[in-house]
């Protein structure tokens, strides 16, 4: 099976992350533990590759930082989900569902 | 106070440092983070940073993406904010000028005005002077011209123009041209095309193409091997022979002689002059002695080579005639060539009077630019208070200039819009209008380069009269006027706004005195004496073919016919032949020597205008007759030859004396001895501005010749009778075409046209400027009295009468207009030098036009003064004093 296209490793990577901020926000470190942890460490991707994607996401308007103060004391930047990102979440999710429902039948047959 | 704006500029000034830093922070935060996790693991903090470098990927990568992404990001949002901004202030702009309509209105239309003239004018003057001549290597070709002390733009000999051609360093070409109408006859009726003898390298050298057949070959106009061959026009291969694909190798008659057409030129060319129709070999001429040394009969074209100048091109050409004169005396000697660029040309003549009016509208956009800035003032004044009021709630001092100079750019905008479409309907008056048609070689219109000027000034008035107003909120102390009365916080303006209505008087007196030196050159021009009475007289010309009228016999039997018919005709009180109408830009000039008198040394004879007339002429064209008798019909060919000669030329000629009787050689071909037998007034025979000059008259029964031209005193409109006069001359020869039907008063205002045109626009202009500038003074005496209303009403309280208020407020104004005068007289008398050349009967400081104008300019102002005095004369001193 040749590994799934970049758009969609983008799309799914971005979706997860919009997710994840979809119930409050978070720095980036707490993004990345939670997309492992919630996955039972399933994802696996270098944790560095977590940040452009959330700069483009940014640039795209979908979200928004601000510097605020972490669990610990010490300064973060605060991600949080705009309208325009809580849409592409929701556009994000239908197309997923899609997906699943088109390619399901055919891989998982009952 | 703390300009605002400060914070935000240092920031974006180090905004790529602040970029690196958040990012350096966040990833540094992510790898402790992730460091401290994995020794709560139990890691050594050295080996769990490790792990966690290993864990988080390229750091240095990742850092550098994020920083592009980043600084994009920032990128656009100053933009976005920026263009946010523009579109704030151009609405607020707009909003701003919605709310003022009467405001907005008088400062659209004074800039639409003033952009719209200059852009109309501007666009002639690209057309005619900024635009390339379409013909190859244009900037090399030229005109030469034969020169005689004054006489700077005479015909050549050919024989001259040979030896040229031989003996030239400078010149590529040299190319002969004569233009000439010829008569085209076999068709339904005889008629008169404009035609041009020429070698075959002038229309090489204007880079004429064949649309269908072939141009000329050097042998064909070459004397020897000359052929009768004709190229004809697109056009009247069009008109004429409606597009006859079969034209070529066709054989018409042209001065009754066949010619065989060889070739139709390409729709695109465009000639020099008025379109030539038909173009003939040199060799086709009408009159052998166009081949002749002594009898200058073409004109050429020239080109040069690449790198050599014009001046050069002219000592050369000047070296080889004065060796010409030394080797051909008799012919030569005195005569000079001209070597005149192919630009100056065509426009030389155009190019001061558009100057003129570029100069005239420049000034108007300067006048209304001071008039808008003045009304952007006063606005400005009454606004203090909401200006405050942004200043107070944060909007930074910077943001408030742009505020300004944004509005001021929106309203010089909308001036533009409203000026180009003016322009629009301008431009297609001017190409109209201007007499003779503007010698324009690119089209006159709303082009690239126009657009593009008119684009310019526009955003200049804005930033011009923009500025002061701006300057003004930059410098107040904005957060005092919050507190204080209007005029309390801008002492001074008031001053500033006087200078302006100065300045604006003082442009508008310059105008005022350039029109009306032009329209005291026109009335002078127009009480001329032009020596004869151009009232019902009716001009025309024709040429008989040399080869139906061989002979003088012939020749003069035609005349005689000819103008015995005419006079037959009803409502034709007189009429005579002559060669050379007045005014028609025909003429012809002789040398003479006096009886008893040397040749001189220098082989230089003094020089008259001549004019070949029949019988009759004096009497038709109201000559007075001083001395002496008229030609008869007894002056004939065979019997003694006569000549009648001006007060000038009996003047230069035997001062003090009787001319009756005294003998004259008439240089020829050939010379002649005669005697003169009669004194007549001067008459203007070029152009109506010239002065007296000598003049001689030969009968036209003693000197032939198959061109002539026709006068005729008319008892009523003398046009009514063209159709008649040219029935009179086919009935005498049904072939013989007639031209040029004009009245002579046509010729006259056709003279005076150029001069009559410049003063009507110039007049225009300059009214234009009184206008704006008394809309000026009253707008910046109305906002004084309305200021000084508290002023005036304790006045009136303490007892003052209307008269002394009006007194104080006309006084205020005088007083401007009075220093406006002074700035305004020297600044035209320092400008009135430039349009010396264009002036006639009036000197540049002419005393009249010095006086009334400052007069004009007085009486205006003096009423803009007083319709605001008289209304705060009219001030209830209790409403004035509860006023603020």
């Amino acid at each position: 099976m040749s590994p799934p296209s970049k758009d969609r490793l983008h799309g799914t990577l971005d979706a997860l992350i919009l997710k994840t901020l979809s119930w409050g926000p978070r720095h980036g470190y707490a993004i990345g533990r939670w997309l492992r942890e919630s996955s039972d460490e399933a994802i696996q991707v270098e944790e560095g590759s977590l940040y452009p994607a959330l700069y483009r996401m940014e640039r795209q308007g979908w979200i928004q930082a601000e510097w605020g103060t972490s669990e610990l004391g010490r300064k973060a930047r605060f991600y949080h989900l705009t309208p325009r990102g809580r849409k592409q979440l929701a556009a994000e999710t239908e197309r997923f569902a899609q997906f699943v429902a088109a390619v399901s039948p055919i891989l998982l047959p009952r | 106070m703390r300009p605002l704006g400060v914070g935000r500029q240092l920031k974006s000034l180090i905004w790529g440092d602040s970029i690196r830093d958040q990012v350096d922070a966040e990833l540094d935060f992510h790898l402790e983070m992730l460091t401290q996790e994995l020794m709560q693991r139990g890691l050594s903090r050295e080996s769990a940073r490790a792990q966690a470098l290993l864990r988080f990927g390229d750091v240095d990568a990742v850092n550098a993406a994020c920083r592009k992404i980043g600084l994009e990001t920032e990128r656009e949002m100053q933009r976005t904010e920026f263009l946010s901004a523009l579109r704030q202030d151009a609405g607020y702009a707009l909003r701003q000028l919605r709310k003022a309509p009467g405001f907005t209105a008088v400062a659209v239309l004074t800039l639409g005005l003033a952009i719209g003239a200059n852009t109309a004018i501007f666009s002639a003057v690209s057309a005619v002077l900024l635009s390339p001549l379409p013909f190859p290597a244009a900037d090399r070709l030229t005109v030469i011209w034969g020169a005689q002390g004054e006489q700077k733009q005479l015909l050549v000999a050919i024989p001259d123009v040979k030896e040229w051609r031989a003996r030239n360093h400078t010149f590529e070409d040299i190319a002969i041209i004569r233009s000439q109408s010829v008569n085209l006859t076999g068709g339904e009726r005889p008629d008169r095309l404009l035609g041009s003898f020429v070698t075959a390298d002038v229309l090489r050298l204007l880079g004429a193409r064949a649309a269908r057949g072939r141009l000329f070959n050097d042998e064909e106009t070459t004397e020897g091997t000359g052929q009768p061959v004709a190229v004809i026009s697109d056009a009247m291969w069009k008109t004429r022979y409606g597009g006859d694909p079969g034209i070529i190798g066709r054989t018409i008659l042209l001065n009754g002689l066949p010619h065989v057409v060889i070739g139709v030129t390409d729709p695109e060319f465009r000639d020099l002059y008025d379109p030539t129709e038909v173009w003939l070999p040199i060799t086709s001429a009408p009159n052998p002695n166009w081949f002749t040394r002594d009898n200058p009969a073409v004109w050429t074209l020239g080109r040069l080579k690449p790198g050599v100048t014009l001046e050069q091109g002219q000592r050369d050409l000047s070296e080889i005639m004065r060796q010409l004169g030394v080797e051909y005396p008799a012919s030569n000697a005195g005569f000079d060539a001209r070597v005149v660029s192919m630009q100056e040309n065509l426009v030389g003549k155009v190019r001061p009077y558009l100057l003129i009016l570029f100069g005239f509208v420049g000034v108007v956009l300067l006048i209304a630019c001071a008039n808008v800035a003045n009304l952007l003032l006063a606005r400005s004044a009454s606004r203090q208070r909401e200006m405050s009021l942004r200043a107070a709630l944060g909007a930074g001092r910077g943001r408030l200039v742009r505020q300004l100079l944004s509005e001021s750019l929106i309203l010089s905008a909308i001036g533009g819009i409203v000026g180009l479409i003016l322009a629009y309907w301008a431009i297609q008056w001017l190409v109209t209008a201007v007499p003779g048609g503007l010698p324009a070689f690119g089209k006159v219109g709303l082009d690239r380069r126009v657009l593009l000027f008119s684009t310019a000034i526009t955003v200049l008035t804005g930033l011009l009269f923009g500025a002061m107003p701006a300057l003004y909120v930059a410098r107040a102390n904005l957060n005092d006027s919050l507190n204080l009365r209007a005029e309390g916080a801008l002492g001074g303006r008031g001053d500033v706004r006087h200078t302006f209505v100065a300045i604006q008087l003082a442009l508008c007196i310059v105008l005022l005195v350039g029109a009306g030196l032009l329209t005291r050159t026109l009335a002078a021009l127009q009480r001329v004496d032009l020596g004869f009475n151009p009232d019902n007289l009716l001009t025309a010309e024709f040429r008989l073919p040399a080869t139906k009228y061989a002979t003088p016999e012939q020749i003069n039997q035609f005349m005689t016919q000819v103008i015995a018919s005419i006079r037959a005709i009803p409502g034709v009180r007189s009429a005579a032949l002559l060669n050379a109408v007045p005014l028609s830009g025909n003429w012809g000039g002789t040398s003479y020597l006096l009886a008893g008198e040397p040749e001189p040394a220098s082989g230089i004879l003094p020089k008259t205008q001549f004019n070949i007339v029949t019988d009759g002429f004096f009497r038709t064209m109201e000559i007075p007759l001083l001395e002496g008798r008229d030609f008869a019909a007894t002056d004939r060919a065979e019997s003694e030859p006569v000549t009648i000669v001006n007060q000038e030329l009996a003047r230069l000629a035997w001062p003090n004396q009787s001319a009756i009787g005294k003998r004259i050689k008439i240089i020829g071909p050939p010379d002649v001895w005669a005697t003169v037998i009669g004194v007549v007034g001067n008459l203007k025979q070029l152009t109506i501005g010239e002065p007296a000059t000598a003049q001689l008259y030969q009968p036209k029964a003693q000197v032939g010749g198959i061109f002539s031209s026709i006068a005729a005193r008319t008892a009523g409109d003398p046009m009514a009778l063209a159709d008649q006069l040219r029935s009179a001359i086919w009935s005498v020869d049904r072939d013989q075409p007639v031209w040029k039907i004009r009245s002579m008063q046509s010729l006259v205002e056709r003279d005076v046209a150029p001069q009559h045109f410049t003063m009507k626009l110039t007049t225009a202009f300059a009214l234009l400027a009184l206008l704006l500038a008394a809309v000026g003074v009253y707008g910046v005496m109305s906002y004084s009295v309305a200021q000084r209303t508290r002023e005036i009403g304790i006045r009136m309280a303490l007892g003052a009468y209307h008269a002394e208020v009006v007194g104080l407020v006309v006084g205020r104004g005088l007083r401007i207009v009075a220093v406006a005068t002074v700035l305004g007289l020297a600044a035209a008398l320092a400008g009135s030098r430039l349009l010396r050349n264009q002036l006639f009967g009036v000197s540049a400081t002419d005393l009249i036009t010095f006086v009334t104008v400052p007069l004009i300019l007085g009486t205006v102002a003096i009423l803009a003064c007083y319709l605001p005095a008289r209304r705060a004369s009219r001030v209830d001193p209790l409403v004035a004093l509860r006023s603020e």
